[in-house]
């Protein structure tokens, strides 16, 4: 039946009914096909979304509106260019960069998304277009469950259970994270100088950074404050969202004075149609999980595994290649949620390292996330930039493939991988 | 049937507006009351939740009307502007079947939830499902509207950004 | 043909609850309807969330739910009776209560409600970790902030110790303690284990054991009577010897929790009769409140049979 069910999906999808309905289309069949009640349909709907966490995702849109509207992202772009804005794809290395202060402070990749997409889309489309600016923030949002904190890895380790910590598992995120970025970076360098993308700005001068450094620095109070906030101690991550919210008003009311009161009106509603337009995906994609939970997908998934090799090399190989494939097709933590518990007794049998598992697992389902057809970074981009999906898919390629080199690597190479974790005594 | 239709858009959006408003102000007043006064608002997570689930399927019928929702749109470029509207007209009829079953999912669970009080705030669980039936039933009025239009609404990058 | 019972829960694969159901409940299921029914399992919050379960074995959806009693509050708040602080002494009075005339009372609310109780199990005491000191007496919490579950109980009970209840999300729960946002959290040695909690700087434990916490396993009422009268006779007796089962699991994994727990450099300490009638006297005035809330009826009936059934 999960077959039939994907299929199906398709099959909607290629009518342009949007992704969220089609999800829900297919769920609607499976669940008839079940026989159970219709109105499963509903409750998961309500159920899938009704989680805090979720929230990060609304904040740092809003967030993200406030900093375009308040002039806050112009200032702190204008002070990245006074430094790196006369080399050739220096606002695309300024994007990595502020995707890696991001993803140390945030656990997720959607919120991250969001938050830089509000604020570097714009400049990064009037200097190197707008797909490959949009394909460039989806590649570099990845970097927030990468690099620890991350959702993911909590997720992961809570399923897995007593014998996988979630420290160890932070810190082999953290090289991974920093190859990835160092590869996009080279990425952006050479794809800078074959296109010809303009040189910004004026020439370097001190004395222009120094004046505005000084001009940004309230600006930087920001990041720290939140950064410092859920780094310190004082709040949660989802409710950094919140306080960033709150900073992002102030500054842009009292600082940069480019806020207005009506300014907030569109601002909230942006922010809010922007965070239904990827929760109404995940809604409905969870009727179709849904489905694929009952007909036991995920066994049957083992089971073929399980027949067909009994090197754990190859094993590992194998589930890295079904998860790229799943990551296609499936929401991540759905993915998470379904296959953890199938897989991870296998592997102990395999006699592969629990961790070094685990990282394999939860890095190569980040990178789902930014294939296509079901990528949900891609449809926050397209949210955000009202480009199509195609479109994007076309410039954030190179990035996928960036990102499963470094998965390849953490496969082939373990004890390199984990000399972190090991380091630290797990 | 439009200018009804837009009417209620408005004011689907000043309470998307006003929820929002309420998730951030409940969370940041949740920190903040934990250092000024002892503890937490105990109310906030189930609070802001609830309001965030009211964003959510309140603007799934805006993002219907303003286009927003992601289409795969590759084989319908392709037609031939009546084959294209045939298409569009017949995806509605699937959208319609779908949000037929959703309101009436919602509805049901109202019904049944009605008397499970929330731990934090004083209502019931059914208030969970109330935004689910509004925006399935917004949505049935707009998929109607755009199947005698018979043209998909081109989506608008969200003006904001 | 077998038709398939889905079970749901949000306990893990190799959690007590879960393990008693898959090896005894389904081949019991399975043997004793000759085949008729076969049993399937959803952990780990496969099939949703919690509350989400309850209302698919209310529908029919699913055929039966195990999850802590306090998700029941919203459907039978009665069953908040045996969640007060300090209740029971130890797990055998308080199956000796549950087991009785007053337990089987409450068990029955839930047939209005949709569902059937096929057993009630353990989850445990609940003991208190934090980051800051040892916890001998109720001042030691004055202005820890304690995460909580949004539970008003349990809020104010924490507030009647004079600790300042921190809400925070179950999924945050790990880096807010690692963090600090919260000084310390309450749970059963089994969620401290699982979560590994003393990585996130709880280092000081103490065995409060302030509540004792069930888990309903409850199935969908009109799934349960289509059922023949052998069938369901069969389905109640496998339960049984599942719940039997459960609770000698139950114990033997809490005290190797709790084992494996003091391996990471966690102080530990356990309160003496004394230190923890300190602890019972403070929070007296949280039994009123639930009194006024549930009914006095079945509230006296409740915690008469406490003190009768008290070694
Ligand atoms: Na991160
Ligand atoms: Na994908």
């Amino acid at each position: 039946m999960s077959i039939l069910i994907c299929l199906l999906f398709f099959a909607f999808c290629i009518l342009s009914i949007p992704l969220a309905f089609s999800f829900g289309l297919a769920g609607l069949v499976g669940v008839t096909m079940s026989d159970l009640p219709i109105e499963v349909i509903a409750t998961r709907m309500m159920y899938s979304i009704n989680s805090f966490p979720l929230l990060a995702i609304p904040f740092f849109m809003f967030a993200g509106e406030l900093m375009v509207r308040g002039g806050i992202v112009t200032l702190g772009i204008e002070f990245a260019d006074t430094i790196i804005g006369r080399v050739r794809g220096g606002l695309g290395q300024v994007t990595i960069l502020s995707a890696l202060g991001l993803a140390s402070v945030s656990g997720t990749a959607v919120a991250d998304a969001a938050a830089l997409g509000s604020a570097l889309l714009k400049p990064l489309g009037q200097s190197y277009g707008t797909r490959f600016g949009a394909a460039l923030i989806a590649g570099a949002s990845n970097l927030g469950p990468i690099l620890p904190p991350s959702t993911a890895m909590i997720v992961y380790a809570s399923i897995a259970g007593p014998g996988i910590s979630v420290p160890a598992l932070f810190l082999g995120g953290v090289l991974p994270a920093v190859l990835i970025a160092g590869g996009m970076s080279l990425y952006v360098y050479f794809a800078a100088r074959m296109r010809g993308f303009p040189l910004r700005g004026e020439a370097f001068s001190m004395s222009r950074v120094v004046r505005q450094g000084i001009k940004t620095l309230p600006v930087f109070f920001l990041p720290i404050i939140v950064i410092g906030g859920i780094v310190g101690g004082v709040f949660t991550a989802t409710e950094g969202g919140a306080i960033a919210v709150i900073l992002a008003m102030l500054l842009g009311f009292f600082y940069t004075r480019e806020l207005k009161v009506s300014d907030l009106w569109p601002c909230l509603l942006g922010a809010g149609l922007t965070t239904a337009s990827v929760t109404v995906i995940i809604a409905f994609a969870s009727t179709m999980t849904f489905i694929f939970s009952i007909d036991g997908l995920p066994d049957q998934l083992a089971a073929g595994l399980k027949a067909i090799t009994s090197s754990p090399q190859m094993f590992l190989i194998l589930v890295f290649l079904l998860l790229v494939i799943v990551g296609m097709f499936m929401e991540s933590t759905a993915a998470y949620v379904m296959l953890v518990p199938i897989f991870v007794p296998i592997a102990e049998a395999y006699g592969i390292d629990g961790v070094h598992f685990a990282l394999v697992f939860i890095l190569t389902l980040i990178v789902g996330m930014l294939t296509p057809p079901v990528g949900v970074l891609l449809f926050v981009m397209c949210g955000l930039s009202g480009l199509k999906l195609g479109e994007i898919a076309e410039e954030v390629w190179p990035y996928i493939l960036i990102q499963f080199g470094v998965v390849a690597a953490v496969l082939f190479f373990p004890d390199v991988f984990l000399a972190l974790p090991r380091l630290a005594g797990y | 049937m439009g200018r009804v239709l837009s009417l209620l858009d408005r004011a689907v959006e000043a309470a998307i507006v006003c929820l929002m408003a309420v998730v951030v102000l409940t969370v940041a007043s949740d920190v903040v009351s934990r250092y000024l006064l002892g503890g937490s608002l105990i109310f906030a997570n189930e609070l802001s939740r609830m309001c965030f689930i009211w964003v959510c399927f309140l603007g799934m019928p805006i993002g219907i009307s303003k286009g927003l929702h992601v289409a795969i749109t590759t084989l319908e470029a392709r037609l031939t502007p009546t084959w294209q509207s045939a298409m569009f007209r017949l995806g509605l009829v699937f959208m319609l079947v779908l949000m037929v079953v959703v309101i009436w999912g919602a509805i049901v669970s109202i019904g049944a939830r009605s008397a499970e009080q929330l731990n934090t705030i004083p209502v019931t669980a059914a208030w969970f499902y109330v935004p689910v039936a509004i925006g399935a039933g917004l949505s049935i009025l707009h998929i109607i509207a755009q199947f005698i239009e018979g043209r998909r609404i081109v989506r608008e990058a969200i003006e904001t950004v | 043909q077998a038709a398939t019972l889905r079970l749901g829960s949000g306990f893990g694969d190799k959690h007590s609850s879960t393990i008693a159901l898959r090896d005894v409940f389904g081949p019991e299921v399975e043997k004793r309807t000759e085949g008729r029914y076969a049993v399937k399992i959803f952990a780990n919050s496969e099939l949703g969330q919690a509350s989400e379960m309850i209302n698919q074995a209310q529908s029919g959806i699913n055929f039966g739910v195990y999850v802590s009693s306090a998700f029941f509050n919203a459907q039978v708040p009665q069953i908040g009776v045996t969640n007060l602080p300090f209740l029971f002494p130890d797990r055998e009075t308080a199956f000796k209560v549950i087991d009785g005339p007053v337990g089987q009372k409450i068990t029955a609310l839930f047939d209005a409600k949709g569902l059937s109780v096929l057993g009630v199990m353990e989850l445990g005491f609940r003991n208190i970790t934090n980051s800051k000191h040892a916890i001998k007496e109720p001042k030691d919490l004055a202005g820890l902030k304690i995460r909580l579950q949004n539970n008003p109980v349990h809020i104010a009970t924490f507030q009647l110790l004079g600790a300042s209840p921190t809400s925070i999300d179950a999924s945050e729960m790990y880096s807010a303690l690692s963090q600090g946002v919260a000084d310390g959290q309450e749970n059963p040695y089994a969620v401290i284990n699982s979560f590994q909690l003393y990585d996130a700087k709880q280092k000081f434990m103490t065995n409060t054991g302030h509540f004792f916490d069930v888990i309903v396993f409850a199935v969908s009422k009109s799934a349960l009577e289509r059922m023949s009268p052998a069938d369901q006779a069969a389905v109640r007796e496998a339960a049984r010897l599942a719940t039997a089962e459960q609770r000698r699991l139950a114990a033997q994994m809490d005290a190797d929790n709790l084992k494996q727990i003091l391996t990471h450099q966690v102080e530990f300490t356990e309160l003496t009769d004394d230190q923890r009638a300190k602890f019972r006297e403070a929070t007296a005035p949280v039994y009123s409140k639930v009194r006024d809330t549930i009914g006095a009826g079945i509230f006296d009936e409740f915690t008469a049979a406490v003190s009768a059934a008290k070694p």
